[in-house]
């Protein structure tokens, strides 16, 4: 009931913003004469993709999930359809993309839910999931493109001008053997009684079981990822499992000082990568004071900066900003398009969807029947949540650029993909009706 | 694992209300600086849908304009060479000259309270620009681009009673409309095309202050038109500058009116020895000399000399004093008359919301630089104006000066030439075909 009617609400703004959309050319003409425009057929388009996505989705979770979380949906699909509004208003020719993406995404939502059964097929493979994850990730080295034509070639494919960047399923699938890995060796990682050694269990006497060789497995696989994601310079990635890392062994672990470990180490490696990394330097640079280079490499955050001035309280209106000034602003910087068209008000609906969806997987977490289940819904809400907050920080200035998508709502196929998977697992993880596995 | 869950989400809680705090800090508190860096299109993009207005010259003749259909207006400037008065509009490199000047009436903001633009905003009827006129004369300013052609330097002519600005060339110049193309070779240029050479570049004045310190001279009476003084032999020594006469006299003594023809530099170098630092000083601040001419463009002045340590130097124009084409034309224009020095004036009425034209006063008063019988007693002396060199900074260059005024008695028009090039026979053409052209009936 509740689900329905919260959908109803976001298909109400799709729909509202759809035929903001339409009206732009009249209200930019100020005038209703036929002759400015031709009303835009598609964006009638778009809207009824988005509609029947979210119609399948509901339908099919309730078939299959009858006890699962009533927030998850409406505030996924309305974040997508947000964002779907907002590019086709930048770039229509990517509006037509992200469109198409949206029904692959949903129909990866459907088949996570449909067959995602217990999760323990999950589980029991789980270094083959993060091996596959590291494998297409290595392949963007010997036959990676950019769908742009140049830059980091962080992309697969090309076939049918469709393009898959493996690093969107890696964060998932990091998550998954975390998750997996953690539950299991959760005890004889962390355990107080035992002292810290680092000698193998044999040499030791009675008790004192080292904690290291079962602690191994875990930092060479993340180590994999982490080295992996570096060596592209794809410091959004790199900094993503960094956090989602540190998190989960703090959940697994209830150790304050993994936290504070973490910190120092961020800290540590963010040095490391200012003196090391030219890429890490000029964000770094751009972000402590934009203000001296704003026509050179600053240009993206001040253009930005005063995209969200220029939005004020209640923004400038569906198609009345000018938020295309701001370069690549239907992807990495929708954010600031979202500012200047839907002002501080939109700003705080999107931020307040997102701590909705963050929250609701921590309580997901919180409800959830064994460890596995709660480290990999925490994880993913995690992830989800570092992730809108790293690019949302690095749009408004409060730390440095990440290039990483804003959730649901940026241009980008394999992320909008992920992100549906991702909730597809977490409506599973909510559903308490499925039979107790074993 | 409840705990743990229970922080991370305050966690998550704290970090995006924190990242909401930051939001509203760029989107409320630094709204107002940040909308009005020179780096932000959007008010400029507006003016693609409410055309900016018109500048005219004073006969109504277009200077500048917005062309195009609504939704796609570009601004045109029908008399490109213009450019270093009117200035620039650009998204990309904001505003520029007159267009920044009198950016309020153009753009159509002004006598709008900020609420009224608001609720324009929100009804999409933003007021159009307004037009402004100017005080230039296309037809003289015509004659003085031409006059100038390719040389390096600049020329201001103005109405000597009212202080109207006629003409106001400064070459080289640009070509505003194809602005955005070429800034990045506009400002790498070392001539300097961007730069108002008329109104706010500060020229050394060499012998072009010879009439002023002759003025001055008879009015404080340490002088006469008699007065014989010695120029044979010994050159006006100025640091390693060594000034002498234009011309060579034929004889070693000769009197004020003989120096001042032929550009001898030391009578007046002793004159403004004896005129001492405090009457120098009254002079040129009674020439306005001292502050930035107050025209709404961009002007300047330069650094008050040190009047105790070189009067000498500055009687002779080599002193720290500067001055742009500007100063000297007013100047000029107070010989030219009764000693009255008139206060300049480059835009002259602007546009109301009501579509009227409101004249625009002058932000000066005219001011008695000289008796009345000192200025004629001098103006009897420069028929045909007055031309003279300056030497300027370090390396010695040359810069050629004219200044004259146009009818003999009771002179309407009065023109500062200079010349980069230091051609002062072609100064003198320049600006003596001006006044011509000018004073044609």
């Amino acid at each position: 009931m509740r689900e329905r009617f919260l959908l109803s609400l976001a298909g109400l703004f799709v729909i509202a913003s759809t035929a903001a959309l339409a009206l732009i050319p009249f209200a930019r003409a100020n005038t209703w004469a036929a002759e400015v425009a031709e009303w835009d057929l598609r964006f009638l388009f778009f809207p009824l993709i988005w509609l029947l996505c979210a119609l399948a989705a509901y339908v099919i979770t309730n078939n299959h999930l009858p006890g699962h979380d009533a927030f998850l949906l409406p505030i996924t699909f309305l974040l997508s359809g947000w964002g779907l509004a907002l590019i086709w208003r930048l770039t229509p020719n990517f509006g037509w993309r992200q469109t198409l993406w949206l029904a692959v995404a949903t129909l990866a939502l459907i088949l996570t839910v449909r067959f995602a059964g217990d999760l323990r097929w999950l589980r029991r493979y789980r270094y083959t999931w993060l091996t596959l994850g590291l494998a297409l990730t290595a392949l963007t080295f010997i036959i990676g493109v950019n769908p742009e034509g140049s830059g980091a070639r962080l992309w697969l494919g090309g076939l049918a001008g469709v393009f898959l960047q493996p690093v969107e399923p890696l964060k998932l699938l990091l998550v998954v053997f975390l998750a997996a890995y953690l539950a299991e060796r959760r005890e004889q990682i962390f355990t107080p009684s035992l002292p810290l050694s680092t000698l193998p269990p044999s040499a030791s006497s009675g008790q004192a079981v080292s904690r290291f060789p079962y602690f191994l497995p875990l930092l060479l696989m993340w180590s994999f990822s982490m080295l992996l994601v570096i060596a592209q310079r794809d410091l959004g990635a790199g900094a993503l499992f960094f956090g989602v890392f540190v998190v989960m062994l703090y959940l697994a672990s209830g150790r304050v000082w993994v936290l504070g470990a973490g910190a120092a180490l961020l800290v540590l490696g963010g040095v490391g990568a200012f003196w090391l990394f030219d890429v890490v330097r000029v964000r770094v640079e751009a972000w402590w004071n934009p203000w001296t280079d704003p026509t050179g490499r600053s240009f993206q955050i001040v253009q930005a900066l005063i995209a969200l001035a220029a939005g004020g309280m209640v923004g400038a209106g569906p198609g009345l900003g000018a938020p295309t000034l701001v370069p690549v602003a239907h992807s990495d910087f929708i954010f600031a398009a979202l500012a200047e068209e839907w002002g501080l008000a939109g700003m705080l609906a999107a931020l307040s969807l997102m701590a909705a969806l963050v929250l609701r997987g921590l309580h997901i977490a919180l409800n959830a029947r064994n460890p596995f289940n709660q480290l990999l819904a925490a994880g993913l809400a995690t992830l989800t949540g570092l992730q809108a907050l790293l690019i949302i920080g690095g749009v408004i200035k409060v730390i440095p650029l990440t290039g990483v998508t804003f959730p649901f709502m940026s241009y980008g196929g394999s992320s909008l993909a992920a992100q549906f998977v991702m909730i597809g697992l977490l409506l599973r993880l909510s559903d308490n009706s499925v039979k107790r596995e074993t | 694992m409840s705990p743990q869950l229970h922080r991370l989400g305050l966690f998550f809680l704290l970090a995006f209300a924190g990242m909401a705090l930051a939001a509203g800090y760029w989107a409320v508190v630094e709204q107002e600086s940040l909308l009005a860096r020179a780096d932000n299109p959007r008010r400029l993009l507006l003016e693609r849908r409410f055309p900016r207005g018109a500048i005219f010259d004073r006969t109504g003749a277009v200077l500048a304009e917005s062309v195009g259909a609504p939704g796609n207006y570009a601004r045109h400037y029908p008399y490109p060479t213009l450019a270093p008065v009117l200035g620039y509009v650009s998204a990309f490199y904001g505003l520029a000259g007159v267009e920044a000047q009198a950016d309020g009436v153009l753009h159509g903001d002004a006598g709008y309270e900020a609420w009224q633009l608001k609720w324009a905003d929100i009804l999409g009827l933003r007021p159009s620009g307004r037009a402004v006129r100017l005080t230039l004369d296309l037809q003289l300013q015509t004659a003085a681009d031409r006059a100038l052609g390719a040389r390096t330097g600049a020329v201001v002519l103005i109405d000597a009673a009212s202080g109207d600005i006629l003409a106001l060339a400064s070459h080289p110049s640009f070509n505003p409309n194809t602005l955005d193309e070429n800034w990045s070779t506009l400002v790498a240029d070392p001539a300097a095309p961007l730069l108002n050479r008329a109104t706010f570049a500060l020229y050394q004045p060499g012998g072009a202050l010879q009439p002023f310190i002759l003025a001055a001279a008879l009015q404080t009476q340490i002088s006469t038109l008699d007065e014989v003084f010695q120029v044979g032999g010994q050159p006006f020594l100025f640091g390693e500058l060594e000034l002498d006469c234009n011309t060579r006299p034929y004889h070693i003594s000769i009197s004020l009116p003989e120096a001042l023809q032929l550009g001898c530099v030391q009578p007046f170098a002793e004159l403004a020895e004896r005129l001492g630092a405090r009457r120098l000083e009254q002079l040129f601040g009674d020439l306005r000399l001292l502050r930035a001419p107050n025209i709404g463009l961009p002007t300047t002045a330069s650094q008050p000399p040190n009047f105790e340590k070189e009067a000498g130097a500055l009687g002779a124009g080599q002193g720290s004093l500067t001055l742009t084409p500007l100063h000297l034309a007013l100047a000029t224009a107070a010989l030219g008359r009764s000693g009255q020095l008139p206060p300049p004036r480059l835009l002259e009425a602007t546009q109301t919301i009501s579509g009227a034209w409101q004249p625009v006063t002058p932000s000066d008063n005219p001011v008695a630089a000289f008796t009345p019988s000192v200025a004629a007693q001098v103006r009897a002396l420069l028929p045909n104006g007055h031309a003279a060199y300056a030497v300027a900074g370090r390396e010695g260059r040359t810069l050629a000066w004219f200044t004259g005024f146009a009818p003999q008695e009771n002179a309407r028009f009065a023109v500062a030439v200079v010349l980069e090039d230091g051609d002062l026979a072609a100064a003198q053409e320049i600006g003596q075909a001006l006044l011509a052209e000018a004073n044609a009936p």
